[in-house]
């Protein structure tokens, strides 16, 4: 049955780009991609992914977005949250083990990205390209714990790696046609442009993506995708490229609270 | 989706492959979500009840499962009449299957501004949500509670509206029966039973807080079908309209439980946290099972017990 756990907050870490990571005892069993509903009964209840995962400890890595962000950032060690899951579908770590991958993340997509990093056995060959606005908002910017084939930082401003965004260093300096697969998180507009740019070639990919969530467990339909109406909470937050080519939705718009659509900037409102 | 005729019967004057219906509040908010659920197997579709203007809800922790049931405050979170009525005529640019428009209000007049509204949409009922529990430290004790205000309200909707009315009534009153007599009498098409219960109330102890954000919030799934059957079997023996009956069923068995107390169509919601999105489907082959063994022709046949 579904509970809840009060886990003490056993480390705050601050990151690049005003994130901070969150350490906290694992007592569930979790896969990268997935996450966890926390909440202070005060502020609201909100998901979040897991950026690293070990034995005996979760780690969250958190951008401050809203009231809930904003009271678990006044937090440090010894604080306690209530948490709930692990939900979600996340990533296929079977199907990727051992494989050539290559991972674009952006902003605080990242975290997934580096727990699956972290969670893939040593001879998977991974590519990490992790994009920014600039070099101050860069996560994770001088690589993971774990050694990779390829890490580079692509900068909008070109403050720190290559000037552009991931889907520019792609289409510079990477043959796509040599890796297994493309696994990609972050913001929604850079995982359209992933999206466009990989179109052309035949790698399959994985999106992680993002939706208003309410109660995570798949019965309010908050999180529904159109047409199709596959939840992020439950059939993602992991997507395949096939099916996100099924969901007309993505990239044009998203959900708030009420259910009302917000249109991503240039989509078309019609 | 291809289904037995078997299952298949006609609810006023709508063909519907199955008897299972998405209730309000349960996979609905966007046309996406509803035709997920029909993908899925649902026979019908409620859009998640509206308000006059968008409601954002009650902010999370908005559900926690208990032992054998969910408790669940949302708050009424909608886009507003306009923007769902819109979810409506997508949804039907994708399938023929029928959908309720339901609504909430707290007076006669919002009422009647939303049924205009309806009017002139692609839905095919507007089901006047009466009971929600959920918001009461907004609104006060849910209209159902109170059978002069259930009758005025669907006298006047029933009035006014192009659409078969349905009334959504609430089991926490002390009255259930007399109220389904009420909307009745008042003019109701069909009744819908029941929403959900209590409401209850769950402490993290850890915490020492409500997990709830809304302190109390309504409970469903199978720990209420007992609650549902007996309630839809006394007022569909008092009543002459249909009832559609819901509250804790989870397989097809349960449906056939909830036919026999005297339902036409059976409500299928919490279900979808226990087995997982394709129920209806689980569910409709269940059904088939059951006829099957027992030699029914047609899930129409199975009538209100005698007893």
């Amino acid at each position: 049955m579904d509970r809840r756990f009060k886990l003490e907050i056993l480390s705050v870490t601050s990151e690049n780009g005003g994130h901070k990571t969150f350490e906290m005892k694992n007592v569930f069993d979790v896969s990268p991609g997935q996450f966890f509903m926390i909440t202070d009964y005060e502020n609201g209840e909100k998901p979040f992914s897991v950026s690293r995962i070990t034995p005996d400890r979760i780690f969250f890595t958190v951008k401050e977005v809203g009231s809930f962000t904003t009271k678990l950032f006044e937090m440090s060690a010894g604080d306690s949250v209530y948490v709930r899951g692990p939900y979600g579908n996340g990533f296929n770590c079977e199907l990727l083990a051992g494989k050539r991958l290559l991972f674009l993340g952006g902003g605080c997509g990242t975290g997934p990205l580096r727990s699956l990093a972290e969670f893939l056995p040593a001879e998977t060959e991974i590519t990490f390209i992790n994009g920014a606005r600039s070099k101050d908002d860069l996560l994770f910017k001088d690589g993971l714990a774990v050694p990779l084939s390829d890490f580079c930082c692509a900068t909008d401003d070109g403050s720190a790696g290559t000037v552009g965004n991931v889907v520019d260093v792609c289409k510079n300096s990477v043959d796509l046609n040599s890796y297994d697969y493309i696994v990609t998180s972050g913001p929604e507009p850079m995982l359209c442009a992933v999206r466009d740019y990989i179109s052309s070639f035949s790698v399959p990919a994985f999106y992680l993506i993002e939706r208003y969530m309410k109660c995570a467990v798949g019965i309010c339909g908050q999180c529904s995708v159109d047409p199709v109406g596959v939840r992020v909470c439950v059939e993602g937050p992991v997507f395949t490229g096939e099916m996100l080519n099924r969901l007309s939705e993505f990239g044009v718009y998203k959900r708030d609270a009420s259910g009302t659509k917000h249109y991503f900037k240039g989509a078309s409102g019609t | 989706m291809e289904q037995s005729k078997k299952l298949s019967s006609v609810f006023m004057n709508h063909a519907l492959a199955n008897p299972l219906v998405l209730p309000a509040g349960v996979m609905d908010v966007s046309h996406g979500s509803m035709l997920f659920a029909v993908e899925n197997g649902a026979g019908m579709v409620t859009m998640k009840s509206c308000t006059l203007e968008p409601r954002s809800g009650h902010p999370g922790p908005v559900v926690c499962e208990i032992e054998g049931a969910m408790i669940n405050a949302m708050g009424l979170c909608n886009p507003g009449i306009d923007r769902g009525l819109e979810e409506i005529a997508t949804f039907k640019k994708f399938s023929d299957v029928p959908v309720i428009a339901s609504v909430f209000a707290t007076n006669v007049s919002d009422f009647l501004k939303l049924t205009q509204s309806v009017n002139d949409s692609s839905a095919d009922f507007i089901e006047l949500n009466l009971s929600c529990p959920n918001v009461s430290s907004e609104f006060g004790t849910p209209l159902s509670a109170s059978s002069e205000m259930v009758a005025e309200i669907v006298r006047a909707v029933k009035s006014e509206s192009k659409l078969p009315v349905f009334a959504k009534l609430s089991p926490n009153t002390h009255d259930v029966i007399g109220i389904a007599r009420e909307a009745e009498a008042a003019g109701a098409d069909a009744l819908v039973l029941i929403n959900t219960v209590g409401p209850g109330m769950v402490i993290d102890i850890d915490a020492r807080r409500p997990v709830i954000s809304a302190k109390f919030g309504g409970i469903s799934g199978p720990a209420v079908k007992p609650i549902a059957v007996k309630l839809v079997y006394q007022v569909s023996g008092a009543v002459q309209v249909p009832v559609i009956g819901m509250g804790g069923i989870t397989s097809g068995r349960d449906v056939i439980e909830m036919l026999m107390a005297g339902a036409s169509l059976a409500g299928v919601g919490t279900a979808i946290y226990y087995r997982g999105i394709d129920v209806f489907a689980k569910i409709n082959a269940e059904i088939e099972e059951f006829l099957e063994m027992n030699g029914i022709e047609s899930v129409t046949d199975i009538k209100r017990i005698e007893c």
